[in-house]
């Protein structure tokens, strides 16, 4: 039984491909696979394969800026790693980024589930809930630093008003403190894009696949793992794992609020490295410096990928 | 593997076209959206890109051997077919807004003068750092650019710089010599490789209804004396604190501040000759058992330890704070705003403290520059001497509130500094020192300034409890190693 | 049951009230200052409403700064970047979710590695090769840019979208006699609308807030929204009534974006006659 296709080529039944055409199919489709990703992958390669080739290999060398640089081999890597004040920005880096994230990820959730409910006005509050991600990043640091000044803060002034608090809470110059407002900021700032794109995911699990489950007697609880989650996954894998590394590489929260203080406690890669290659002109050291993240930020990268890809198309 | 094969061939490919120099035609350029905004919208007009230069030098040749030194590019003027040059000029944003349009007219003039178009890039100072680096990195560079004096000495060292001495010589013979101190921290090897556009002071800002109320009769002139008028001066039951000082990496005040009190008890982070670092000796100690004093005595306000720039002004327009160091930006505010004239008027001036050792104020020196690959040197050399131009740097320094010190000297004695805060100002010059001292500035002080090394000792000292003489130690172990860095 | 459902509504709106007030609280602060006056900014005990409501923060922001034109320019740059990161994210993602290539997962993978070079170290050599380019001080400069930011999430995202929803959607419109292209044009475009939607959406605010790469690649005249800003912080002082006016500005144009969007969409599977 020969159809017509719409273009007009006599497609073949089901029985024949398999007999004749499936090796040229398959070929079809791997080469309009190719085809689909190549502009990306070009546009990629040009763009952030070139420069993350030239930047390992400059910090290979003891490259200043406005200075050509020699091959010194690892020499960077070793002094990184004897010293203090790096071993620092790996710690703070990891608690910083960890708690960021877990914090981000639970508070999406929430709201990914709270905004798909049936609620009233339901346009209003994800648009409102979605603000905190479109103010200017600069904007929201310098704000929160106000809101948490002990000089006309109104964090503060609140909590001591309402007689919550006795003494001013010095967010800035403690260290505990420090790495706690850098977190809440990034937090406040970032749950938006993971609450959203959650939101995104859970509206594609159809109310059929819930019913469903809730004939065969799951319950609550049970519709959430077995549903909600599943159907969420790689997008929350996803999600996470961009944010992953934007949250390592933050620079401007931590920057303008503390610099890496007081005494390093909010000292990350991302400062340390503008400090080494902007401030000191040490190109080489700063590119070291962010290499060292990348190992562990590849492995995750690949088990994602893998994860998200392991399904035959 | 053909797939791996497929893929080292394109980054060959790129690599090569990315190392054979422009082969793309330029695109058209986007015409700027013009300003309607008269007063302070930064640049004239449509932005022209210039042409790219020296496509082979570009230092960032992922080679990591040679790649050739950065020589002189030939000067090729960018000619846009109107036969009208096109150069770049890249400006710091002063704190004070109208001083930032009379730089902006005095260009526009320029212009007019030279038939010339100037691109003028206003930026904060510290926006300068990642346009600097893909400036110098892309051999894309403005003709004339703002430098503080750290950069004037970093950027001497990588060899960026070109030798202005000829032109300082021009301009000082037209408009008279410059004040000593900051022609001399520019000036390496006998030459000057900047020309010091303005310098800035910071001098102590306090209020003289609280001195009076606390039985204080005058400012405090040794540092002893301030902490303990600090001491009578906070109330904090009121929320009023006598010392206004912030230690947050984010300030840069307390660089100065504490530099000031550590060279005035006698102390250094440098020797003379620069090699050796000196800050472990009982005078560095006695500066920071006085600087935890400062710390310890709740003579500061809350949150002190977490201050930025702006932390000392907020604490002193709110009224919390009864003394500040810090620069005429305050005076500025202070004047300007109708609604502060209260505070205007309880406000007094001294010079900042000194010490057995003397009185020490940082010199805050910034100039303008031109760097070796500039595509318009004469031109950028003109306008320079267009900008310190003695009579419009006169109108200028007015027009900036005692924010800028005048580089000529006799312009100190114009009437506009009769004023009480005027004359503190005008006395700070012979005080200036630099980041380096005792010795000149090196790349290394500036470093130990990025690192916040000082800084960061205290914060130690206060915050992790560590004992005085074991952090002074290790400050002098990390600043030596970084002298020992650029030495070896 | 239906305490069930009213406990469970209730619970879910205090979530919701909890969730505003904490997103919420810091942008009324920023509104709040907007509309104060210099001096009050300052005061000691700050004030909840202000005591003078003045709209000088707004009328100087406006008037006296290029403040329109950054607006533009951020919003161009924005539009620009997020349709064409989008165009080709969707089909490299439909490639990378549905088609069985060599290399799939190398690609895959390589795609989201471009990610690992922090920007503030990635953005010189990229800026020398704009400037090889001649796109330097251009809003082209920054058009070809800010696909790096883009690109290797939106593409990444959408996998992910594509790969959650089910096959047989395709398979049926394949035997049907469509092509591989027509099926992601008429079906599974369609089913993740939400996604690419808020994809496109996501794209245009990294776009919107970026700063590096806007401070280095375009000249004084030609500022975005975000590098604007921050330039009327002039080191120890600032005017922060026209920079929470200039926050609060800017965050609206986003905000009826994704609110219209969101209405536009139907969401979940109904559209119907698909299943049996």
């Amino acid at each position: 039984m020969m159809r017509a296709s719409r273009a007009g080529r006599p497609l073949q039944s089901v029985f024949s491909r398999i007999l004749t055409g499936r090796l040229s199919m398959r070929r079809q489709t791997a080469m309009l696979g190719l085809a689909l990703v190549l502009p990306v992958v070009l546009y990629l390669l040009v763009t952030q394969a070139y420069p993350f080739i030239s930047a390992l290999l400059t910090s290979l060398t003891d490259k200043r800026i406005g200075a050509p640089g020699e091959f010194i081999g690892l020499g960077n890597y070793v002094d990184l790693v004897q010293d203090e004040t790096f071993l620092h920005a790996v710690r703070n880096s990891i608690l910083f980024t960890a708690s960021s994230i877990l914090l981000k990820l639970v508070f999406g959730v929430v709201m990914a589930l709270v905004l798909n409910q049936e609620l009233r006005f339901r346009s209003l509050w994800r648009a409102l809930l979605f603000l905190p991600w479109t103010i200017p990043t600069i904007v929201t640091v310098l704000t929160f630093q106000w809101m948490y000044s002990a000089t006309g803060g109104v964090i503060n002034s609140v909590l001591l008003r309402t007689d919550l608090l006795h003494r001013p809470i010095d967010w800035l110059g403690v260290p505990l403190n420090a790495m706690a407002a850098v977190v809440i900021v990034n937090v406040w700032r970032g749950t938006p894009f993971f609450g959203i794109s959650l939101l995104g995911a859970l509206q594609g699990i159809s109310r059929e696949q819930y019913e469903a489950a809730e004939t065969d007697g799951a319950n609550v609880l049970q519709r959430f793992l077995y549903v909600t989650i599943p159907g969420i996954r790689d997008v929350a894998l996803l999600v996470t794992l961009v944010s992953t590394i934007w949250t390592l590489n933050d620079f401007q929260i931590i920057w303008v609020l503390t610099r890496g203080g007081p005494a390093d406690a909010t000292q990350v890669f991302a400062t340390l490295t503008y400090t080494s290659a902007f401030l000191n002109l040490d190109l080489a050291r700063g590119i070291a410096i962010s290499m060292a993240s990348v190992p562990l930020l590849v492995l995750l990268i690949i088990g994602t990928a893998r994860s998200v890809l392991r399904q035959e198309a | 593997m053909r797939f791996f094969k497929l893929v080292s061939i394109l980054v060959l490919l790129v690599t090569l076209i990315s190392a054979c120099g422009p082969a793309a035609t330029p695109a058209a350029p986007a015409a700027a959206p013009a300003l309607a905004q008269p007063t302070t919208a930064p640049a004239p007009a449509a932005a022209k890109p210039t042409d790219a230069p020296a496509p082979t030098t570009a230092p960032a040749a992922p080679k990591p051997t040679t790649a050739p030194a950065p020589t002189t590019a030939p000067a090729a003027p960018a000619a846009p077919a109107a036969g009208q040059t096109t150069m770049t000029f890249w400006m710091v944003k002063t704190f004070v807004e109208p001083s930032n349009q009379m730089i902006l007219d005095r260009v526009k003039e320029f212009e007019k003068q030279n038939n010339v178009k100037v691109d003028v890039k206003l930026a904060a100072y510290e926006d300068f750092r990642p346009l600097w680096a893909a400036g110098i990195e892309s051999g894309n560079l403005p003709d004339v650019s703002y430098m503080a004096y750290q950069e004037v000495g970093a950027f001497y060292r990588q060899g960026v710089l070109m030798d202005l001495s000829d032109l300082m010589k021009q301009i000082q013979d037209k408009n008279g010599q410059m004040t000593e101190s900051v022609v001399r921290v520019i000036s390496f090897d006998s030459k000057q490789w900047a020309v010091p556009y303005y310098p800035s002071a910071t001098i102590l800002f306090y209020r003289k209804d609280l001195f009076k109320k606390a039985g204080i009769s005058k400012a405090p002139d040794t540092w002893q004396e301030f902490i303990d008028d600090a001491k009578k001066l906070t109330d904090a039951k009121a929320d009023v604190y006598g010392a206004g000082l912030g230690l947050g990496r984010n300030d840069s005040d307390a660089e100065w501040w504490t530099r000031q009190i550590m060279w005035s008890q006698g102390a250094a982070l440098f020797s003379k000759d620069g090699l050796k670092a000196t800050v472990d000796s009982p005078e560095g100690i006695k500066a920071y058992e006085m600087m935890k004093t400062i710390f310890t005595s709740d003579i500061t306000p809350p949150g002190a330890i977490g201050w930025d720039d702006s932390g000392n002004n907020k604490a002193y327009l709110a009224g919390q704070a009864a003394m500040i160091i810090n620069v005429g930006s305050v005076y500025y505010t202070l004047q300007s705003d109708p609604a502060q004239k209260e505070l205007f008027d309880n406000t007094g001036y001294a010079l900042v403290p000194q010490g057995p050792n003397g009185r020490f104020i940082n010199g805050i020196s910034n100039n303008l520059g031109i760097f070796k690959k500039a595509k318009n040197p004469e031109l950028a050399k003109k306008l320079i001497a267009f900008l310190l131009d003695k009579d419009f740097q006169k109108e200028w320094m007015k027009a900036s509130g005692y924010q800028v010190i005048p580089v000529y000297p006799d312009l100190a004695k114009d009437p506009f500094w009769d004023s009480e805060a005027g004359k503190v100002f005008t006395e700070t010059p012979k005080y200036f020192q630099y980041l380096g001292y005792a010795g000149p500035f090196t790349p290394a002080a500036g470093e130990v300034y990025n690192q916040r090394l000082g800084d960061d000792t205290i914060e130690k000292i206060l915050v992790q409890n560590k004992p005085i003489d074991a952090a002074v130690k290790q400050l002098n172990v990390d600043v030596q190693k970084i002298i020992d860095k650029y030495n070896k | 049951m239906k305490i069930r459902r009213l406990t469970g509504c209730a619970v879910s709106y205090f979530l919701l009230f909890v969730m505003l007030f904490i997103a919420l609280a810091p942008i009324y602060w920023m509104l709040v200052t907007s509309l104060k006056g210099e001096s009050e900014i300052y005061k000691l005990v700050p004030t909840l409403w202000p005591k003078e409501l003045t709209w000088e923060g707004y009328t100087n922001l406006v008037g006296n700064t290029g403040f329109m034109s950054w607006l533009k320019n951020s919003a161009i740059v924005a539009l620009a970047v997020s349709a064409v990161s989008l165009f080709f994210s969707v089909l490299a993602a439909y490639g990378l979710a549905r088609l069985r290539f060599r290399g799939r997962q190398a690609i895959g993978t390589l795609i989201l590695v471009a990610y690992l070079l922090p920007p503030t170290l990635l953005f010189i050599p990229l800026y020398i090769l704009i400037t090889r380019l001649h796109l330097q001080s251009s809003m082209q400069g920054l058009i070809f840019a800010y696909p790096t930011i883009t690109i290797p999430y939106a593409t990444w995202v959408l996998t992910s979208y594509f790969t959650s929803i089910s096959v047989d959607f395709e398979e049926a419109a394949l035997i049907d006699g469509c092509s591989r292209l027509g099926a992601l044009r008429r079906i599974v475009i369609p089913l993740s609308a939400p996604a690419i939607v808020s994809t496109f959406i996501f794209c245009f605010t990294l776009c919107w807030s970026e700063f590096l790469f806007a401070l280095v690649i375009l000249t004084g005249a030609n500022s975005t929204v975000p590098v604007g800003l921050a330039g009327l912080i002039l080191g120890d002082v600032a005017r922060w009534n026209q920079i929470m006016a200039g926050a609060i500005i800017t965050s609206i144009p986003v905000v009826i974006l994704y609110t219209l969007a969101s209405r536009y969409i139907v969401s979940g599977l109904t559209l119907g006659g698909v299943k049996g």
